[in-house]
């Protein structure tokens, strides 16, 4: 499996977002749409509750929630792994109800935001595998205090991966792979298997177009075990 | 006899549905005794007819919202079984409702505004708890 054919495939996947509000459309109706997210509205009564969001996948239901708590989609919080302040709380609900759901138009704010979910997910565990692939090298070049911090305070094992056009300093934990890297290029990709507790696995998964991503991240264990295999077959 | 059965206004307010001598029934208070049943009987104001799968979705997103938590799939069947076998049939045996479980559609009785207005002000009193 390839990540191109591991995208395809969650891409199968069908999707029935629907809105429930009073009033005008929402703001995250908005975001969905232009990330290639089609979402239905229904109308609320008001006074009554507030607008939530209701997500079905291949037919049933994975979860309802309020449309507040997944407004960070629209303003993504950027915090380092390990940030106590636990502000990060509305992207871990996003792993929950919108996961394997493949959204276009992602920006590289948006993307770094989910990175550090699962970044700091790791943190949190402090065992297990972590694969990245960062394009090139030289795009690690401004993370690499953020991963000294998750090499030297946890016992997990690092993989990183990228086409070498810049060499990253030797950090014990961390292994560097440039070999066949060209393939991971197009890609901005995370795995981490969850070390003994398989329910922390979660991944990320996200191909470059000009000026933007088309991905998706999961928790399920499967699938981050899918994109796993995708680097150890270099 | 001699009970003012037969009058215009009797007749009226039998076509009306629910009419107010129902305000001095038990039933009628207690099919209105559960904060589930009040939010669907509103949501029905609005939408008069609708699927028991929605309404399952609309009671799971209105204590999502008040709770500030995901439900999740088996939260929204807890509901939806409870709606089957409790919220349903007392409100359909309270004259509130018409069930179809055959459709599997709920559809809101012609309701006495006295009823209708009940069912707005017990809603529009829980507002100040939800934070604006």
């Amino acid at each position: 499996m390839t990540l191109g054919s591991l995208i395809g495939e969650i891409q199968g996947r069908q999707h029935q977002v629907t809105v429930y509000r009073s009033g005008n459309r929402l703001e995250i109706e908005t975001w969905l749409a232009g990330h290639g997210v089609n979402a239905e509205s229904r109308s609320l009564p008001s006074p009554g509750p507030n607008p939530f969001i209701e997500i079905k996948t291949d037919g049933e239901v994975i979860g309802i929630i309020g449309v507040e708590a997944i407004e960070a989609l629209l303003e993504p919080p950027i915090y380092r792994p390990g940030d106590q302040n636990g502000i990060s709380e509305g992207y871990r609900v996003l792993f929950d109800i919108l996961e394997r759901m493949v959204f276009s138009a992602m920006s590289r704010r948006e993307l770094l935001a989910v990175s550090r979910e699962i970044e700091d997910r790791a943190f949190r565990v402090g065992e297990g595998t972590l694969w990245v692939g960062f394009q090139t090298l030289s795009t690690f070049k401004s993370q690499v205090d953020v991963y000294r911090t998750l090499s030297d305070e946890t016992n997990l094992t690092i993989h990183i991966y990228g086409v070498e056009d810049w060499t990253p300093p030797a950090i014990s934990g961390i292994s560097y792979h440039t070999e066949e890297a060209t393939r991971f290029e197009p890609y901005w990709v995370l795995a981490y298997d969850g070390g003994p507790d398989e329910n922390q696995a979660c991944g990320l998964v996200a191909k470059e177009y000009p000026d933007e991503y088309t991905g998706f991240w999961t928790n399920d264990p499967t699938t981050v075990e899918d994109i796993a295999t995708t680097f150890n077959t270099v | 006899m001699g009970e003012p059965e037969e009058g215009p206004d009797q007749q009226n307010r039998a076509a009306m549905g629910s009419s107010p001598p129902r305000l001095a029934e038990d039933q009628f208070y207690r099919a209105l005794a559960s904060s589930r049943r009040r939010h669907l009987l509103y949501y029905l104001l609005e939408n008069e007819k609708c699927a028991v799968e929605e309404l399952a979705s609309v009671l799971s997103g209105w204590e999502a919202t008040t709770t500030g938590t995901m439900y999740t799939s088996a939260d929204r069947s807890a509901i939806f079984l409870q709606l089957l076998h409790n919220h349903l049939p007392r409100l359909a045996d309270a004259g509130l409702i018409d069930y179809d479980s055959n459709s599997g559609t709920v559809q809101l009785e012609s309701l006495h505004p006295q009823v209708t207005d009940i069912i707005r002000r017990s809603v529009e009193a829980e507002q100040p708890e939800q934070s604006e």
